[in-house]
C-alpha cells in the first residue's frame, strides 16, 4: 500500500505540474503535456526506491495527512489558475491528447476525479488500519538525517517553484502583483473587490491570499480579515479568515520545518536561534499564544521561528489557535463595521483600542520579566 | 444526300456527348461531404470546402492553429481538425489558380508577414456561412480581417510532418495563413465558444480563392 501512496502523490504532482505546463503557450504547443503524469510518477516512484531504503518510517514523508495535503493544495493552487471550467477542460484535454481521442472534457475529467477521490478514500482507509508513526522532528532536529535532507530538498523545490512560476505563467505573476498591491496599500476595499469578483470561489481565494500573505512575512494579514468580515459578515468572516490563518501558519512552521534546524543556523546564527530557544524555554506552551496576542508581532515570523525549535505540530496548531482568537474577532467586528452599522463599528474601535491598551501591559509585564532574568543572571 | 445527313447527325451527336462529358465535370453534383470524403472542389465558385471537427481546448487556451490535419505532429493543437492533407489542400488551391507565396521560411526575420494569392476562408455553422473572423478572437478580443493568403509552404510541410492547414499568423509551414500579423506572433488566437458548436461536432470550412 506504500507503493500505491508514494504513485498517487507522483500522480497528482503530475498532474499538477502538466496542467501548469499548459501555462507556457511554448511547452504546449511542442509537446503532449499529458506525458508529463507518467514521467513525474515514475521519477516520485524512482526516488522512493532509491531513497525509501535508507528513511526511518518507512517514506513516511508521504503519511496519509500530507498525502491529502498535496492533494487539496494541488487542487486549489489548479483552481486559482484556472477556474472551474477551463480547469475540466485543461485535465480533459491533457489526457485525451494522450490517447490521441476525442472524448468529452466533462467526462474525461470526471473520470480522472473520480479515480483519484476513490484511490485517496483507499489511502485513508489503509492509514486507519497500518497506521505509520510520526516523523520524530522533535528528538532529531538538531541533526542532520537523510529525511531531513529530503524535506530540505522538497521545500527547496516548493519555494523554488513559487518563485518560478512569478516568472513563467503571466496570470500567477498579475495575482502576485495585484494583491501584493492591494496588500501593501492596505486597500481593504480593492481586496474585497477583488474576492468578491471570484463569486462563490471568494471564501477559496480569500483562503489562498491568507496562505500567500503569511509566506511573504511583511505584508498584513488584518486587511484581508477586514475584507472578509466585509464580505461574508463578522460572523463567518471571522470564522473564514481565522481558518485560512490557521493553515498560513502551517504553511510556514512546516516551510521552517523543511529548511530545517542545521541549515536555520548557519542562516540566522547558533545564538539567535539559542535566544529563541530561551524564549520557548521561559514561557513553554503558552509563547506561541502570548505572541499571536500581540499586534505588534508579526504573525509569520513567529510561525518560522516555531518550525525552527522541537515543538510538536499539534501543540503549535492549538497555541495558534487559541493565540490570534481574540485579534481575528476584533478585526472581524472592524470589517463587518464597515458595511454601515455605527453601533457595530462603536464597539469594535473600543475594542480594537482595549486589545492594544492589554497587548502594551503584556508586552511591559514580558519586559520587565526578561530584564529581571538578565538581572538576576549577571548577579 | 442521305449519307450527308446521317454524317451530320453522327458528328453532331459526337459533339453533344463531348459537350455533356466536358460540362460533367464542372456541373455534376460532388460526392457529398463526409469523413470518407473530406475535401470537395467547386471551380465555378473558386472553393474548396472541408470537413473539419471542433477542438473546444482552444476555447479558453490560446493557439496559433486553425486547421491540421488529425495525424500531424500538430493534430491537437489546432481549433478545428481534419482528415483533410494539407498536401491535398495545395493541390487543388493552385489547381483553382492560387499562387503560393513561399516567403516565409524558419529564417524569416520576426514578424515577416506571408505572401500569395488571397483566401477568403468561411466557416459553415449550422448552415450559416460567416467568415472565419467572425468565430475567433486576438487576445481576447475581436478581429476585423485576418487576411488569408496561399502561402504554399509544402517542401516545409512535408519535411516537417506538422499536418498544418490553416494558420491564424503568418506561418513557414501552413498551406495557408493569416497576413495581418508576421511569423512568431505567438500564441494569442481563441475560438468563441458562443459561435463555434461544441467540443466534437463538425464544421464545414469553405476557402475561396479571390
Amino acid at each position: 500500500m506504500t507503493r500505491l501512496r508514494i504513485l498517487y502523490n507522483g500522480v497528482v504532482i503530475g498532474i499538477l505540474c502538466s496542467l501548469m505546463a499548459w501555462k507556457s503557450t511554448w511547452l504546449q504547443m511542442r509537446i503532449p503535456l499529458g506525458w508529463i503524469i507518467p514521467i513525474v510518477a515514475i521519477i516520485v516512484y524512482l526516488c522512493y526506491i532509491y531513497y525509501g531504503k535508507h528513511l526511518q518510517q518507512n517514506w513516511a514523508i508521504f503519511r496519509f495527512p500530507e498525502t491529502l495535503g498535496i492533494t487539496v493544495v494541488s487542487f486549489l493552487i489548479l483552481l486559482m489558475t484556472y477556474r472551474w471550467q477551463p480547469l475540466v477542460v485543461v485535465l480533459g484535454a491533457t489526457i485525451r491528447e494522450i490517447f490521441h481521442a476525442q472524448w468529452s472534457f466533462g467526462i474525461t475529467s470526471g473520470i480522472v476525479f473520480a479515480v483519484l477521490i476513490v484511490w485517496l478514500i483507499a489511502l485513508y482507509v489503509d492509514s486507519r488500519k497500518h497506521p505509520i508513526a510520526k516523523i520524530e522532528s522533535g528528538d532529531k532536529i538538531n541533526k542532520l538525517t537523510t529525511q531531513s535532507k529530503i524535506s530540505l530538498v522538497l521545500t527547496i523545490v516548493f519555494l523554488g517553484l513559487l518563485i518560478g512560476f512569478y516568472y513563467w505563467i503571466p496570470a500567477y505573476k498579475d495575482f502576485i502583483d495585484t494583491m501584493t498591491a492591494l496588500l501593501a496599500k492596505l486597500d481593504i476595499k480593492g481586496v474585497r473587490d477583488y474576492i468578491d469578483s471570484f463569486g462563490m470561489w471568494g471564501p477559496f481565494i480569500s483562503t489562498l491570499l491568507m496562505v500567500f500573505q503569511s509566506v511573504l512575512a511583511p505584508l498584513p494579514a488584518f486587511v484581508l480579515t477586514f475584507a472578509n468580515a466585509y464580505l461574508y459578515g463578522w460572523y463567518f468572516g471571522a470564522a473564514l479568515s481565522w481558518g485560512s490563518a490557521m493553515l498560513g501558519a502551517l504553511l510556514c512552521f512546516y516551510i521552517a520545518r523543511g529548511i530545517g534546524r542545521p541549515l536555520a543556523e548557519k542562516i540566522i546564527t547558533k545564538r539567535a536561534l539559542a535566544k529563541m530557544d530561551g524564549f520557548f524555554d521561559e514561557y513553554g506552551d503558552y509563547t506561541i499564544v502570548i505572541l499571536r496576542l500581540l499586534p505588534f508581532v508579526s504573525f509569520d515570523e513567529v510561525s518560522y521561528g516555531a518550525g525552527f525549535t522541537d515543538m510538536k505540530v499539534g501543540k503549535f496548531l492549538i497555541a495558534t489557535g487559541i493565540g490570534q482568537l481574540p485579534a481575528t474577532i476584533v478585526y472581524s467586528f472592524v470589517g463587518g463595521s464597515l458595511g454601515g452599522s455605527k453601533m457595530m463599528m462603536f464597539i469594535g474601535l473600543i475594542a480594537f483600542i482595549i486589545l492594544i491598551v492589554v497587548s502594551m501591559v503584556v508586552r511591559k509585564v514580558m519586559m520587565n520579566k526578561q530584564q529581571n532574568k538578565k538581572l538576576n543572571m549577571s548577579k | 444526300m442521305k449519307k450527308k445527313s446521317l454524317l451530320i447527325s453522327f458528328f453532331a451527336s459526337l459533339l453533344v456527348i463531348i459537350g455533356m462529358f466536358a460540362v460533367s465535370d464542372v456541373t455534376a453534383p460532388a460526392a457529398k461531404l463526409s469523413s470518407d470524403n473530406p475535401i470537395q472542389m467547386n471551380k465555378k465558385k473558386k472553393t474548396i470546402t472541408m470537413l473539419t471537427t471542433v477542438n473546444g481546448t482552444y476555447f479558453t487556451q490560446g493557439t496559433r492553429h486553425v486547421i491540421v490535419n488529425s495525424d500531424g505532429t500538430n493534430g491537437n493543437k489546432s481549433l478545428l481538425k481534419t482528415d483533410v492533407q494539407p498536401k491535398q489542400v495545395y493541390k487543388d488551391l493552385k489547381k483553382l489558380g492560387a499562387k503560393p507565396g513561399d516567403n516565409v521560411t524558419k529564417q524569416s526575420k520576426p514578424g515577416t508577414k506571408v505572401k500569395g494569392t488571397k483566401v477568403k476562408v468561411y466557416f459553415v455553422i449550422n448552415g450559416k456561412k460567416m467568415r472565419a473572423e467572425k468565430a475567433v478572437q486576438v487576445n481576447g478580443k475581436d478581429v476585423k480581417n485576418l487576411d488569408f493568403k496561399f502561402g504554399g509552404n509544402m517542401a516545409m510541410n512535408n519535411k516537417m510532418k506538422t499536418g498544418c492547414v490553416l494558420c491564424f499568423d503568418s506561418c513557414a509551414v501552413g498551406t495557408v495563413s493569416g497576413s495581418k500579423y508576421g511569423t512568431e506572433y505567438g500564441e494569442h488566437f481563441t475560438g468563441k465558444s458562443s459561435v463555434l458548436p461544441k467540443d466534437g461536432k463538425q464544421v464545414k470550412v469553405i476557402m475561396q480563392v479571390k
